[in-house]
């Protein structure tokens, strides 16, 4: 199959482009909550007790990446990452560089961090969202449909699983938009006042 | 006073005629969607009012993201001038055509009634049918 996206035009390339950074934002922002707890948590790491944000750089590296800024938001949330506390913050972290580094297409080092994740926790479906992304990027068709499944086994409504699966189709199975207009009358179709 | 209103009427069913004959339903929402648009138009040669100005809804961009296709049927009726007037939705296979089909309806325009006809008293019907035709192969990698 050639290449799908050739016969889209320019204002449809745009879309996708839009269509990618709104996935962007959708995976990063369940992370970056989980590296965000309330700020009236109270948590205590020894006999010391911190309010507010326990993990800073992660929480900031999930903003820049926000921002789009990967290379530093990338290097944030390794530091972060260095210094997370349980399992929560951990997945966010790795999600978020699995995120990253697909942005800043290094989808080798982006697939190693979503595998990483889904190693740790196999019921997390960002993991699966992303790795299905990295799998649409590198045109591996069977292992993202494998993927797409597997999150949507999970999370079926997700918003940022909708438009994965978007991109998956428009890529393995085009389509054009068609409308008809039927004026032609139809028996009692047309209505008497 | 009554003049200028007369003047003015005239100026606009002029324009209305003089308009390209099929446009898209302009919707900021959907812009994405009318490169890539291809239309067609059945029209119905026993109707006395020949539309003038036809527009086409955009396909909802939502329903093109999850594969919905469907229809939407419109019922309204054509004033004096050609306008359309209280258009509303007769059938939808899914509501999410509802909108578009409205849009384009109440944009789209038809022949000024001439002297020589009766305005008629019954609402017209059109549907608007969405489609996603699968491109062949040699399509999608032109």
């Amino acid at each position: 199959m050639g290449d799908p996206s050739a016969t889209q035009g320019p204002k449809c390339r745009t879309s996708r482009r839009l269509a990618g950074r709104l996935l962007l934002l959708t995976i990063l922002v369940g992370p970056m909550s989980a590296a965000e707890p309330q700020n009236n948590e109270r948590m205590e790491a020894g006999n010391k007790v911190v309010l507010g944000v326990r993990n800073q750089p992660l929480k900031t590296g999930a903003e820049l990446l926000l921002a789009g800024n990967y290379e530093e938001g990338v290097r944030m949330t390794h530091k972060g990452l260095a210094q997370a506390l349980g399992s929560r913050e951990e997945e966010a972290g790795l999600s978020n560089l699995c995120a990253g580094y697909l942005q800043l297409g290094k989808y080798d080092t982006a697939l190693q961090y979503c595998d990483m994740l889904l190693v740790r926790n196999d019921k997390h479906w960002r993991g699966y969202n992303n790795r299905a992304l990295i799998f649409i990027k590198t045109e591996q068709w069977d292992k993202a449909e494998a993927d797409l499944i597997k999150g949507e086994e999970i999370n079926a409504g997700a918003y940022t699983m909708k438009v994965a699966r978007s991109l998956y189709m428009d890529a393995v199975h085009p389509v054009a938009p068609e409308i008809e207009i039927d004026d032609r009358k139809t028996k009692n179709r047309d209505e008497k006042e | 006073m009554r003049k200028s209103r007369n003047i003015s009427r005239l100026s606009l069913a002029v324009a209305t005629m003089l308009v390209a004959t099929f446009a898209n339903a302009e919707s900021p929402d959907n812009e994405a969607n009318v490169a890539d648009l291809r239309v067609s138009f059945l029209p119905d040669s026993t109707r006395d009012r020949k539309p003038v100005t036809t527009i086409f809804p955009n396909y909802p961009s939502i329903a093109r993201r999850d594969r919905i296709e469907g229809e939407a049927t419109v019922c309204f009726k054509i004033d004096i001038r050609g306008n359309v007037k209280r258009a509303s939705v007769k059938s939808y296979t899914h509501k999410i055509f509802k909108k578009p089909a409205l849009r384009a309806i109440r944009s789209s325009r038809f022949e000024p009634l001439q002297p020589d006809q009766v305005l008629g008293r019954t609402k017209v019907c059109r549907t608007y049918r969405f489609r996603l035709e699968p491109l062949l192969a040699e399509e999608a990698g032109k």
